[in-house]
């Protein structure tokens, strides 16, 4: 588990065989994806505290569903480590909801894998396998992702 | 537990009829022995029963013994459906298309490797890109990629990156038709294009083997291979078609969510079984992609052989042929492919999804090396890195399954419990001991690879020897393993 004891990520077990489950909550949305993000970072790295912010980078996408985005916001950052050898996490995360379609802007920063990070496992891509991204009560959101390795 | 349910109605062969939940069109099939099935986590059964539920389904939804959950399909999922109405779904072909097995001997013996095996491991580690963000071997332009993509195999051979034999002893000859750059996004272009002759990480390695004399289990049909035993030296690449494959994956797995119920009123309960009918607009655009990412696949285990292959040949100081090189076959394990099947009397085109299977095709079918026409195409069987790995033969029963085996141990342990139970360094150290020789861009990877997180592949082999739906071959034991 990372992070505090209400807003956290943990890699749960059980739940896939071959691949790497992640669950998380957090007081906010946004919360909730930046979460995901590190989480995936720790799949791919030993140490992830030592990424340096040395590169910024910027994306935007959009989805009918919110969970679905997640899924793509997931599988925009490891688009970007396959075509820019740039490992990520999000600095600023804004997620809004306009003409039927959640909209996610993101500035993340972070370093060329090259740089002498110790590695963990390459992750391909994040499924929809019991994807999850909700809000469970007035206070808390909640996501479930697959991460395939 | 769904387990329960599951019927025995053969040796190694388990039913779940189809009434067992609503909209399934067909039984779910398990192939198992009784330790096997029960060992199998209960999300296999619900997928199984899932994909049963899948338009054009023919007879059964099929598991094999290596059979684990996987994301919409089992791994070890097989299902043939009816491609004039029924459809296609990439959750049955898995992520990494055409994730599959290249398999060479060589006349070298142990005793002539050992000394050198290091060097040769040092040298592959060095010239193989593999791990996070492991680029190719080659760089291609956009033109080039699109070559490629059509070419498969064929495209390497061209520049020189192998030779016309090799093409002869791969599924498909190492390129399948039906395959339209056009239907591939441009994030999948660039994704694929600095991946190509890359090994990837997770499952995926390179291994050196011994074939002992003992390991023969089928003398006959291993000299057709040209497989000696007299701990004879051989090779097994285990890669796919990297980012590539998994973002054409990506990309139309979304498009199909978008349009398989509102579209094509199609109601399946897992997204991850999202589906298109193969004739439909959406259906074959995914196909032509799909058949792009197999054809990459193919040119990325070709490339790796032509490096391993070259340093061999520079390390002994001798020619392919003095060193006795050859190509045994290039299996897929995770394809959709249109094969012919008799089905009540009729003759249909099916689209026979396998993700995590392999093809075993048996003698005298088209489709294989004139070679092994009078045998069966080879099916290999890759192992945990450390135990054994196989090749077979189709058997009797092989139609039964659509002519699909398994593809490998199946594991039983998740990824975060190996972690945790095991330590890298210590693994590595392990397998040295036990005259494995291993080089990895990570050791915590490697403990999620451990032996003991995957079935015993002994049992996986005899269960499918006693369903009859193959026969064992030889077995192949692990003497160096390069992991991503």
């Amino acid at each position: 588990m990372s992070g505090d004891s209400t807003e956290y990520f943990e890699f749960v077990e059980d739940i896939t065989l071959a691949d790497i489950a992640v669950h998380c909550r957090a007081k906010t949305i946004e919360k909730i994806f930046a979460l995901n993000a590190e989480a995936l970072l720790h799949v791919c790295l030993e140490d992830p505290s030592k990424l340096t912010k040395a590169v910024k980078h910027q994306f935007l996408l959009q989805h009918n569903y919110l969970d679905l985005l997640l899924v793509k916001f997931l599988n925009e950052i490891l688009f970007i480590k396959d075509v820019k050898g740039l490992l990520l996490l999000p600095e600023t995360i804004q997620i809004t909801y306009t003409d039927g379609a959640f909209v996610c802007e993101v500035d993340c920063s972070g370093d060329y894998i090259t740089n002498g990070y110790d590695i963990n496992v390459d992750p391909k891509a994040v499924t929809m396998h019991k994807v999850k991204c909700e809000k469970i009560n007035d206070v808390e959101w909640e996501s479930f992702i697959v991460i395939d390795v | 537990m769904v387990q329960g349910l599951a019927k025995k109605i053969g040796n190694c062969l388990y039913e779940i009829p189809k009434d067992y939940k609503k909209g399934m069109r067909v039984p779910a099939r398990i192939y198992a022995s009784e330790d096997l099935l029960s060992s199998m986590d209960s999300a296999v059964f619900e997928q199984l029963t899932n994909v049963a539920m899948l338009p054009g389904i023919q007879s059964y939804a099929l598991c094999m013994p290596d059979g684990h959950s996987g994301y919409g399909f089992p791994i070890g999922g097989v299902a043939a459906i009816d491609i004039e109405d029924g459809v296609i779904s990439p959750g049955g072909i898995g992520f990494d298309i055409n994730c599959g097995v290249r398999f060479f001997i060589t006349s070298l013996t142990f005793q002539e490797l050992s000394p050198k095996l290091n060097h040769i491991m040092d040298m592959l580690f060095s010239r193989i890109p593999s791990g996070v963000g492991g680029k190719g071997i080659v760089s291609l332009n956009d033109k080039q990629f699109d070559e490629a993509m059509v070419k498969g195999c064929r495209w390497a051979v061209e520049r020189g990156y192998g030779i016309q034999e090799d093409l002869i002893f791969c599924e498909e000859n190492g390129c399948i038709g039906n395959a339209k750059p056009e239907a591939v996004s441009g994030k999948a272009r660039e994704r694929g294009k600095e991946q190509v002759g890359s090994l990837g990480s997770g499952n995926h390695y390179l291994e050196f083997q011994i074939i002992r004399e003992a390991d023969i289990l089928n003398r006959d049909i291993a000299e057709k291979f040209g497989i000696t035993g007299n701990n004879q030296i051989a090779c097994m690449i285990h890669c796919g078609s990297r980012g590539f494959g998994h973002q054409i994956a990506t990309d139309y797995l979304d498009q199909f969510i978008s349009v398989m119920k509102q579209k094509y009123h199609i109601d399946i309960p897992d997204r991850e079984l999202a589906c298109a009918p193969f004739h439909s607009k959406e259906g074959q655009a995914y196909f032509h992609a799909m058949n792009c990412a197999i054809n990459i696949a193919f040119l990325n285990r070709q490339l790796i052989f032509h490096i391993v292959r070259d340093v061999l040949c520079q390390v002994f100081k001798k020619t392919p042929e003095e060193l006795g090189i050859k190509l045994i076959y290039d299996v897929c394990h995770n394809t959709a492919k249109i094969e012919q099947y008799e089905i009540n009397g009729k003759n249909k085109k099916l689209l026979v999804h396998r993700k995590g299977a392999t093809r075993a095709f048996t003698k005298g079918m088209h489709g294989i090396p004139e070679l092994y026409r009078e045998i069966g195409q080879p099916v290999l069987v890759g192992g945990s890195m450390q135990s054994a790995s196989y090749i077979l033969v189709g058997g009797h029963n092989a139609k039964d399954s659509f002519y699909s085996t398994v593809h490998g141990s199946g594991r039983v342990m998740s990824r975060q419990q190996a972690k945790k139970r095991f330590k890298g360094r210590d693994l590595a150290d392990q397998m040295e001991r036990n005259g494995i020789t291993v080089r990895t861009r990570s050791f915590s990877g490697l403990a999620e690879e451990a032996g003991a997180a995957y079935k015993d592949i002994n049992d996986v082999i005899d269960a499918i020897t006693q369903a009859g739906l193959s026969i064992p071959v030889a077995r192949m034991i692990p003497i160096g393993s390069i992991k991503g």
